[in-house]
């Protein structure tokens, strides 16, 4: 069983070279793991923010699918791979081992912070690719609506909602929309979240309010994560569409046209 | 028309070469810089197929005229080495296109552009690392489009026979495994904004390319550009359709 690892360095400047180690690929021979530097690389090492966030996104791919042999092509000119560098076979766990020893974390060292992708970011990209963001907005803010219930007392307690469109007034429908990204890297935590969101929605407001929650799914080719993200999302969620599917992208472009063309003919005017 | 209004693609004499772009695909491409210390990603015509510079200036051209992200162009005009290289501004920091990022991109307009560019110029060639991809906030990034040095519009009596052909659009669909359909609009949006490009203006577009790329004039080459052109969106939907085909 050959058990080592190699450094992945990153080279901010491709004129001056060099190379920061930010990360490590470990094997034990059967498995392959991603160890990242635990220490706290500043902005400014790397060559800015954007090149903080861009070493994130290439350590969030490389941590779905490392392999030991190279670095994939995707990951871009700025990034190389170390010799192979073996330890000694005699240990119990040696890629626990590794984990904790190839970059220790010293006591003067604060811990690394680590930048994620945004759910709301892409979803809002995916609707405007559609050429219906012009009718989405991004804040939704509670305190701002007269949910036209029956019962008179204040909603408070609701927690944000990623997009609304569409208004309640005059007959109008409120949709208040949650992307679902199947490629994030924390998916079950997005899921649990806006399943969460919808039904504390669905509790405060029963079915009196005409305030439609919507779940909309990026398009994805992995159908066994789509059908399991709508059988999560279908006791809480009033509605789901999927992105991927033509007809089901239709419907939701139409929906969210004519909740926004509405909200917008129904605006008070401002003389 | 006048000329100063045009894009028009700059001339170097001297460069000073540097290390080579260390990716796959890159055809020994290296990192340069210029007098004034901007920085270049050379591509030298004698490592790449016949026609590389002109395929890729013309290319140039158009997607400047259309405001399609990509680079600044330059060529170098090396006398004492008696060839031309194309020099594509360098972009940093960047990586590569990988799937399953399609929404992280805040221009995917230009995605679907270059998907129309790409069937006029009959661009066979696109593959992940010919997208870049450059981190803008957390969580986004743009998109620059590079590489259409394999794009048969470099061989201009080659180009002339391809009529109303489209490429084959296999490379793509390693590059994209999402529904084309998402892109097709803002592909056919541009394919009309093409048709309403004049004949003086594309006529004029070779004629610098041509001379940008020391290439022999060519009248067939206006030709055949003008008339794919004034049916790009034939063009178009005939390649959408072949990727929605094969997938």
């Amino acid at each position: 069983m050959t058990v080592g690892y190699k450094i992945i360095y990153f080279t901010p400047d491709p004129f001056l070279g060099g190379g920061i180690p930010i990360a490590a690929l470990a094997t034990d021979g059967e498995r392959t793991m991603l160890v990242r530097k635990q220490a706290d690389v500043s902005d400014s090492c790397l060559g800015g923010a954007e090149a903080t966030w861009l070493v994130s996104s290439v350590m969030e791919d490389l941590e779905s699918q490392p392999r030991i042999e190279g670095l994939p092509s995707s990951v871009g000119p700025h990034f190389s791979l170390g010799k192979n560098i073996q330890i000694p076979s005699g240990l119990a766990n040696p890629l626990g081992w590794l984990e904790q020893h190839i970059f220790p974390l010293t006591r003067k060292e604060k811990p690394a912070s680590t930048r994620r992708r945004n759910r709301k970011t892409t979803g809002y990209n995916f609707l405007r690719i559609c050429g219906i963001s012009g009718f989405v907005r991004q804040r939704f803010r509670v305190a701002d609506f007269d949910w036209g219930l029956k019962s008179k007392s204040p909603i408070t307690g609701l927690p944000p909602i990623s997009h609304h469109a569409g208004s309640l007034r005059e007959g109008n429908e409120l949709l208040l929309l949650e992307p679902i990204d199947l490629s994030m890297p924390k998916l079950q935590d997005d899921l649990s979240k806006v399943i969460n969101r919808f039904s504390v929605y669905r509790w405060k407001l029963l079915e009196d309010s005409r305030a439609k929650l919507v779940a909309y799914i990026l398009p994805t080719k992995n159908r066994e994560a789509e059908n399991a993200a709508i059988e999560s999302l279908s006791g809480d969620a009033h509605c789901i569409f999927l992105g991927g599917r033509r007809e089901s992208r239709i419907q939701m472009i139409d929906r969210i046209r004519n909740a926004g063309v509405r909200a917008e003919q129904t605006a008070p005017h401002i003389g | 028309m006048t000329q100063e209004l045009l894009p028009t693609i700059d001339r170097f004499s001297w460069l000073m070469d540097r290390e080579l772009v260390p990716v796959k695909n890159s055809g020994q491409a290296v990192y340069s810089e210029d007098h004034k210390g901007r920085r270049w990603v050379r591509k030298r015509a004698r490592h790449s197929i016949p026609g590389m510079v002109l395929a890729e200036a013309l290319s140039w051209l158009l997607c400047r005229k259309l405001d399609i992200r990509t680079p600044d162009g330059a060529v170098l005009m090396s006398e004492e080495q008696g060839e031309v290289s194309w020099l594509s501004r360098l972009q940093t920091p960047v990586r590569h296109w990988v799937p399953g990022r399609l929404f992280d991109l805040r221009n995917l307009e230009d995605i679907g552009a270059m998907l129309c560019i790409d069937a006029i110029v009959y661009n066979y060639d696109r593959h992940s690392d010919n997208v870049l991809m450059q981190p803008v906030k957390d969580g986004e990034f743009i998109a620059w489009i590079i590489d259409f040095g394999n794009a048969t519009i470099g061989r201009p009596k080659e180009f002339a026979s391809l009529g109303e052909e489209t490429p084959d659009p296999g490379p793509l669909l390693d590059l994209m495994d999402l529904p084309f359909d998402v892109l097709e609009p803002s592909a056919m949006e541009l394919a009309l904004r093409v048709e309403s490009l004049d004949s003086g203006l594309v006529e004029y577009f070779v004629s610098e390319a041509c001379s940008a790329s020391m290439a022999e004039p060519s009248q067939s080459l206006s030709v055949a550009l003008d008339h794919r052109l004034k049916n790009a969106r034939a063009l178009v939907s005939r390649y959408f359709s072949d990727l929605g085909g094969r997938r």
